[in-house]
């Protein structure tokens, strides 16, 4: 049966006696490979797919790692062969592995969701319909490109003053944009564990400075934003 | 949005099961390889604010610049009347 993984941690901890279950209600097993150890489980399919279900069990196990010392969090949907797969991976990454399990220790990540009542939020490509010669569909591209510049410039400023607001609490900071169904700017920090309160009184200081921005932070969650490591 | 076109704030949860979703789903470490996620829940697309989206939208995106480059060379060469002034 696969081998299905939810976090590395270091090879000193041990698996808790009230790990929750996992997927499909599978028990979580410690599975130590050289000065790593992986939270694992058996999982029915090489593939599972994602559900509600799964995507909260695969975090409850992952947050439970994260009550005691911040674990590495692996993207949801990772099988092995086998418990000897799993160490056989970690194994040939083990430097990469243990750099990024370093680099987050002691931190969390805490993110901040912006969905800005500006104008421009609303500034959406426009399609007009007919107009089909070479003019009218460059005159369609500039509106777009316009728009999405727009967004753009006002997704640099809301940036900076959340990092601002933010400020010296911030170790490492990742932004994504999501455009659909609404314009999101999506903004993690990864802080100390100890600065959540600290944390979370700034950006609610900021958000009820300025309630256009539509400001709301959750959070602690794993470092999920921050556990990339070269791909190989 | 409603089915009426109002703009409706989301709920709290909303906003914590849409983190969670891209967080889980997008992020973390990759052990080996590549993840492919296969999904079976609609609900995953129903809460509006899917990291599944998100990657729809950049790979449109890329579609389209390709697509937009594409049409700018066919432009210059098949209607330079309509170029830009």
């Amino acid at each position: 049966m696969p081998t299905y993984v939810y976090c590395l941690v270091n090879a000193s901890r041990e698996l808790p006696a009230d790990v929750p279950r996992g997927l499909d209600g599978a028990p979580v097993r410690a599975v130590p490979a050289a000065s790593l150890v992986a939270w694992a489980s058996d999982v029915a399919d090489a593939r599972p797919a994602a559900t509600v279900e799964r995507v909260r069990a695969h975090d409850a196990v992952v947050r439970c790692a994260l009550d005691a010392e911040t674990p590495l969090p692996a993207r949801f949907g990772q099988t092995f062969a086998d418990d000897a797969m799993v160490v056989a991976r970690v194994r040939a990454r083990e430097t990469a592995l243990h750099g990024a399990l370093e680099r987050v220790r002691g931190k969390v990540e805490m993110t901040v969701r912006v969905r800005p009542t500006l104008d421009v939020r609303d500034a959406s490509p426009v399609v007009r319909e007919g107009g089909s010669s070479g003019r009218a569909y460059l005159a369609r591209l500039r509106e777009r490109h316009r728009a999405e510049q727009m967004w753009r410039d006002a997704a640099d400023i809301i940036q900076r003053r959340v990092s601002e607001a933010a400020g010296a609490l911030v170790h490492a900071e990742a932004m994504a944009t999501i455009a659909k169904p609404e314009r999101w700017l999506s903004i993690s920090h990864l802080i100390m564990r100890d600065d959540v309160m600290t944390y979370r009184a700034a950006l609610d200081a900021l958000a009820a400075s300025d309630p256009t921005l539509g400001l709301a932070v959750s959070g602690p969650w794993a470092p999920y934003s921050f556990a990339e490591v070269a791909r190989v | 949005m409603t089915d009426r076109g109002e703009r409706r704030e989301p709920l709290d949860d909303e906003l914590v099961l849409g983190d969670l979703l891209n967080h889980v789903l997008d992020k973390g470490v990759v052990i080996a390889g590549d993840v492919t996620i296969s999904v079976a829940d609609i609900d995953l697309v129903r809460v509006g604010l899917s990291v599944l989206l998100a990657s729809v939208e950049t790979e449109e995106r890329m579609l389209r610049g390709q697509r937009d480059r594409a049409d700018s060379h066919a432009d210059v060469r098949v209607l330079p009347g309509e170029r830009e002034p």
